[in-house]
This record gives structure tokens, C-alpha cells and sequence, in this order.
């Protein structure tokens, strides 16, 4: 199974790497997304300091939900599983190591530009590392839904992707903000981070077989 | 003991056959439509018509007779809608799929009847159509649900793979309402805004309850019978090609 | 008593439209599915 995973794995990086717009327009998205804000609000930096934390997860949320369609489309279309589900090998590994790989080249990138906040939103840069502890432990929950979205709507309209993911994600939203916006005020924010992690814990075998369930339909 | 298990086992296999299903409906809707019927309009009448005006609030709280039937009735499709799912994604009944189909429509249409009205109360009494009020985001968080479910179903054309996609939809739904709802009450005890309070009337007067009792009984009955109705014609349209459709 | 048109009493007489109406929607709306199916199913017939 180990040996299966690291073989997916690679496989999935590469293929990755040849489509580099799978993992770049989610960056040019982020981008422009935080760019507006100050446009369409105001550019004083004390305001967008107080709405920093709610803009960035904002932003990261929804350029998440561009790649959703990317992480089983492209295998579903050239047939790769179709091959996988006919096999007698473990599913689990491949959906598992699928929302890995797609977690790094749509999330990871963004978490790590979400760092220029400082400059853009005027962040206190004492709450950076807050605000990118909250990003990390939330967006793989958020990957989570992204790919039980994409695995329901495999080949559908795009549309059905956000009105799934983005209701889910609430309480992610609602946790990562005030996680921030809390340590701003002065409080400890580790019982959002365990609050979060506890979600994810929880979630993370549910959701991986509920994909297994709604991969499989499209094979039966 | 044993013998009511047999019995059990016996009607749940009866559930999961749609002809019988098909014909014991025909047969009870008469009576769940005079009993909805008598019951919606007598709690409603009473309650709109001569139930004892609020001393507070005025006549504007008769809304109540049509607002927590109506958000009560919400919530509790979405309870028979996910263990239809389990049923469904278990056992691969057929009847718990063509539930879900039927149901989801009608309770996003409570849902939207809870939403609208508890706006239209809130805006005599706290000057606003809207607030970000806990209560209120989790119950368009579950309008939402039903839209996203509705729309998952008739992005299928396979009837066979709509049933099950919704059924996964539904109960990862299910698992995740209580987390949404938690964390959304939890939000709006940092966000209150303090010139809206919600203190609940505690005591609340026999006169207006009764009435309220059997508004919300008669709003059960009602989606009782459009639940059936929709299950019918659900029925009737994917087994309109069967034998026993075509004889009946 | 809430015969007396005044401004309040406008909002229940509105939520009480609107109810009606779903509901009525929700009973009319399966009602008309089974009477087409049906009514296909005795051209089929004939």
C-alpha cells in the first residue's frame, strides 16, 4: 500500500508540473482577489488591518475552489480510474495521496504568498504567524470538501463545486478568522487551532470515503 | 419480541417495494389530506384569529403560528432526509433514494417559508429585515443545503447514480450541520450587536400555545401529504415503463 | 382580534399569503406530475 502511495504520488507531481496553470491561476487569483479589496473599501491601514484576517481567508477560500475540478477531472477523463476501480487496489491510498498532492500545489503556494498581507492589508506582522498557523491546519479541511466536490461532480457543470464546498467550510471560515482576530485582542488563539484540528481529525476519514463512494458511481 | 421483529422486517421489505408503496399511498392521502387540512386550519384560524394579542409585541407575533411550525418542520425533513441515506447508501433501497428527491424540494421550501417569515417578523419588532443572527445563518446555511442537494440530483441522468451521489451529499451534510450550527452560535457571542437582544419569552400563555401545538402538528401532516404526493409522482415517472404501473 | 387593516397586522396577513401559497405550491405541483403521467399512460393504453 506504502509502495502504491509513494508511486501515485509521484505520478501526481508530475503531472502537476506539466500543468503549470492548474497550480498558477489559483496564485494570480489570490492576487488580484486581495488587490480589490483596498480598491472597493478603502485604503486607510488601520481599517483594512482590522479586515485583514477575514480578507485573506477569504481569498484563500475561494481560489481553493479553483482547482476542485482539477483533482480528479484529469484522470477520470484520460481513464486512469477507470483503470484503478477495476483493480483490486486500495482506493483509500489513491484519494488520500490525490487531495495531498493537490493540497501542495493549490494551497500551499497560497499560504505561503498570504504572507505579503503584512504589506498589502497592513497586518500586524506579530499576527503572521497566527494567521498562517490558522491557514495551515484549515485549508486541508478545506481540501477535503474541494474533493468530495469534485468527485460528486465529476464532469457536471462547475457551478455545483462552490455550492458544496463553500457552506461546509463555515465553521473553518468562522474558526481561522477569530483565531486571529482574538490574538489581535490580546487572547490566546490555541483553542481555535485544536478546534480546527479536531474538525479535520474527525473529518478525514468520513469525507475520504464518502469520495471513494461518489467515484465510484461513475462506474457502475 | 421475535414475532414484531418478523413483522418489522416484513413491513420494511413492504417500503421497498414501490407498488405497494404506490397503492397504500393512494389509499391514505384522502385521510392525511381532511386531517392536515383540519389541523392547519384550525391552528392557524385560532392562532391568527383568536388567540389573545401580545402585550409586547402587539398583533405582529400571530407570525409565530406560521414562523416555528415552519422552522421546525425544516429541520426535521433534513432528519428523515439522512437516514434515508443510510438507508439508501446500506441497503440500496430504491424508495429511500425517490424520498430524498421528493423531500429535498419541500424542505427547502419550509426552510425559505421559516426564513421569509421570521424576516417579516423582524422587521416590526427590530427594525430590520435581517441580521447576522445565529439562528438565522444556520438556517440559510440549511437553505442552502437543499438548493445544493436539489441541484446535485438534477445535474445527474442517471436516476441510479443521482440517488447515491445525493444520499453521500446529504449525510456528510447531516455530519456537518452540528459542527456548522455550534460554530455559528459560538461566532455570534463575539459578534452580538448590543442594541438587538434575544431574550426568549419564557412563559408563554395556554391561549397562544395550543394553538401553536396544533399549528405545528398540522404543518407535519401537510408535508406528510405533499411528501407522499411527490413520492407518487416520482414513483409514477421512473416505473411508468413497469408492468404493474401499466396495469394499476 | 385582527380584522382592523392596520399597519402591523399587514405582515401576518403577508407570511399568511405566503404560506398558503408553498404550500398549496407543494401539494398542486405533484398533483400535475402524476395527472400528466397518468394521462401518457392511457394513450399508451389505447
Amino acid at each position: 500500500m506504502t509502495r502504491l502511495a509513494k508511486r501515485i504520488f509521484y505520478k501526481e507531481l508530475v503531472s502537476y508540473k506539466k500543468r503549470s496553470s492548474t497550480y498558477l491561476s489559483p496564485i494570480v487569483f489570490f492576487l488580484i482577489t486581495i488587490a480589490l479589496y483596498p480598491l472597493a473599501l478603502s485604503n486607510d491601514p488601520a481599517d483594512l488591518a482590522f479586515l485583514a484576517p477575514g480578507i485573506t481567508w477569504i481569498c484563500v477560500l475561494l481560489s481553493t475552489l479553483l482547482s476542485i475540478q482539477n483533482i480528479f477531472n484529469e484522470d477520470f477523463e484520460d481513464g486512469s480510474l477507470d483503470i484503478f476501480f477495476s483493480l483490486r487496489v486500495s482506493t483509500l491510498s489513491l484519494v488520500i495521496v490525490k487531495i495531498l498532492v493537490n493540497w501542495i500545489f493549490s494551497s500551499l503556494p497560497i499560504i505561503i504568498l498570504s504572507s505579503t498581507v503584512v504589506f498589502l492589508l497592513f497586518l500586524p506582522s506579530e499576527a503572521l504567524v497566527i494567521l498562517l498557523t490558522s491557514l495551515l491546519i484549515g485549508t486541508p479541511v478545506i481540501s477535503l470538501f474541494g474533493a468530495l466536490a469534485g468527485a460528486l461532480s465529476l464532469g457536471k457543470s462547475s457551478i455545483l463545486g462552490p455550492a458544496i464546498v463553500l457552506p461546509l467550510s463555515l465553521p473553518i471560515l468562522i474558526l481561522g478568522t477569530s483565531a486571529v482576530s482574538s490574538f489581535l485582542n490580546g487572547e490566546n488563539p490555541s483553542f481555535y487551532f485544536l478546534m480546527m484540528l479536531a474538525i479535520f481529525i474527525f473529518l478525514l476519514p468520513l469525507i475520504c470515503y464518502a469520495c471513494i463512494g461518489a467515484l465510484r458511481l461513475h462506474y457502475e | 419480541m421475535n414475532k414484531t421483529f418478523s413483522n418489522l422486517k416484513t413491513f420494511y421489505h413492504k417500503l421497498g417495494s414501490s407498488p405497494w408503496f404506490y397503492k397504500i399511498s393512494g389509499i391514505t392521502i384522502p385521510y392525511v389530506a381532511l386531517f392536515s387540512f383540519l389541523f392547519l386550519s384550525i391552528g392557524i384560524v385560532w392562532g391568527v384569529f383568536f388567540s389573545p394579542t401580545d402585550f409586547k409585541q402587539g398583533d405582529v407575533y400571530r407570525i409565530i403560528y406560521m414562523h416555528v411550525p415552519a422552522a421546525s418542520v425544516s429541520q426535521a425533513i433534513y432528519y428523515t432526509m439522512t437516514v434515508a441515506a443510510v438507508v439508501s447508501m446500506i441497503w440500496r433501497m430504491k424508495m429511500a433514494g425517490i424520498f430524498i428527491k421528493s423531500m429535498a424540494p419541500i424542505g427547502a421550501s419550509f426552510t425559505f417559508l421559516a426564513l421569509i417569515s421570521g424576516s417579516i417578523w423582524g422587521q416590526p419588532t427590530w427594525g430590520t429585515w435581517w441580521i447576522w443572527d445565529a439562528r438565522l445563518t444556520s438556517t440559510l446555511v440549511l437553505f442552502i443545503f437543499y438548493i445544493a442537494i436539489i441541484s446535485l440530483y438534477s445535474s445527474f441522468s442517471e436516476k441510479k447514480s443521482a440517488d447515491q451521489a445525493v444520499s453521500i451529499l446529504t449525510l456528510v451534510g447531516a455530519v456537518n450541520l452540528p459542527i456548522i450550527k455550534k460554530s455559528v452560535d459560538w461566532w455570534n457571542t463575539l459578534h452580538q450587536p448590543a442594541s438587538i437582544k434575544f431574550t426568549e419569552s419564557s412563559s408563554i400563555s395556554p391561549e397562544m400555545l395550543y394553538p401553536l401545538i396544533i399549528s405545528i402538528f398540522g404543518f407535519y401532516l401537510v408535508v406528510l401529504l405533499s411528501g407522499l404526493m411527490a413520492m407518487r409522482a416520482e414513483i409514477a415517472k421512473r416505473e411508468i415503463n413497469k408492468e404493474w404501473f401499466k396495469n394499476y | 382580534m385582527i380584522y382592523d387593516f392596520n399597519d402591523y397586522n399587514f405582515h401576518v396577513w403577508l407570511v399568511l399569503l405566503i404560506t398558503v401559497a408553498l404550500i398549496s405550491l407543494n401539494l398542486i405541483v405533484p398533483k400535475i406530475r402524476l395527472n400528466k403521467i397518468n394521462k401518457l399512460k392511457k394513450i399508451d393504453k389505447n
